[in-house]
């Protein structure tokens, strides 16, 4: 693909992605064949920081890892009250890194 | 892209841990100064209860054979309680044997749960549950 187009996706969603993880995407994207650019471009990817909003509001619901997609997580976080209260508070500094890697993983369905 | 097995294993023996060190506490301040802990963080805030306030109460009714009475305090006990007996061996028996039946399970029941048919009406349970629970100022 184009350094250009790729650099234009880089440039939009670098934020759905640690930071590790761009300069690999970039270059898996440039060697890509071209015909995928409409697929990538379209792909819907989790805000980190709406999760983060959800995480500190209604954490102990569990709904931030409903959210993700984590149901069985999510289900387990709303029964005991968000893992006694602990759970959450691990999840409010976990979650933005935990909806990156979902991001990259949903990314690579595509990639490879 | 679902937790791997290993990751999953040790969080459920964590939380099997966590989940009776604190019935035991609770055992213990209930038989000494008769009043419950609280930490639950979303009553703790909103001063609501939450859908899962009072399943602490209700296991230990069971234990005490008080069946109405967990009943009253919140019927997600009767799930909870089975849940922590059951995980912890079948996981211990899954590591040791090097198996992974119940990660198997895990994955079938969380795309079971995804399908509307199953998720509205738990939805709804556990909104009525909450309703209950606020009205009975638990």
């Amino acid at each position: 693909m184009e350094a250009q187009k790729v650099d234009m996706f880089i440039m939009t969603n670098s934020k759905f992605f640690e930071s590790h993880q761009v300069a690999q995407i970039r270059d898996r994207l440039i060697s890509l064949d071209d015909s995928k650019w409409g697929i990538i471009q379209t792909i819907q990817f989790k805000d980190p920081t709406t999760i983060l909003i959800v995480s500190l509001f209604a954490g102990s619901l569990g709904i931030d890892r409903f959210m993700l997609g984590d149901t069985g997580l999510g289900v387990g976080k709303l029964l005991t009250c968000g893992g006694l209260g602990i759970w959450t508070i691990i999840d409010w500094f976990s979650i933005m890194g935990k909806t990156r890697e979902k991001n990259f993983a949903k990314l690579q369905l595509f990639l490879f | 892209m679902s937790i791997s097995r290993n990751r999953l294993y040790v969080l459920i023996i964590v939380s099997c841990i966590a989940g009776y060190s604190w019935l035991i506490i609770n055992k213990i301040n209930y038989l000494t100064l008769n009043k419950n802990v609280n930490v639950c963080l979303f009553k703790n805030i909103t001063t609501l209860p939450c859908p899962s306030c009072g399943t602490t109460r209700a296991i230990l009714s069971i234990i005490d054979r008080k069946y109405l009475e967990a009943f009253l305090w919140n019927p997600l006990g009767f799930i909870l309680l089975p849940i922590l007996l059951i995980l912890p061996i079948w996981i211990v028996f899954d590591l040791f044997t090097k198996r992974k039946s119940f990660y198997v399970l895990y994955i079938k029941a969380e795309k079971t749960i995804k399908n509307k048919v199953f998720a509205y009406p738990a939805i709804l349970i556990i909104l009525i549950i909450w309703i209950w629970n606020i009205y009975k100022k638990l």
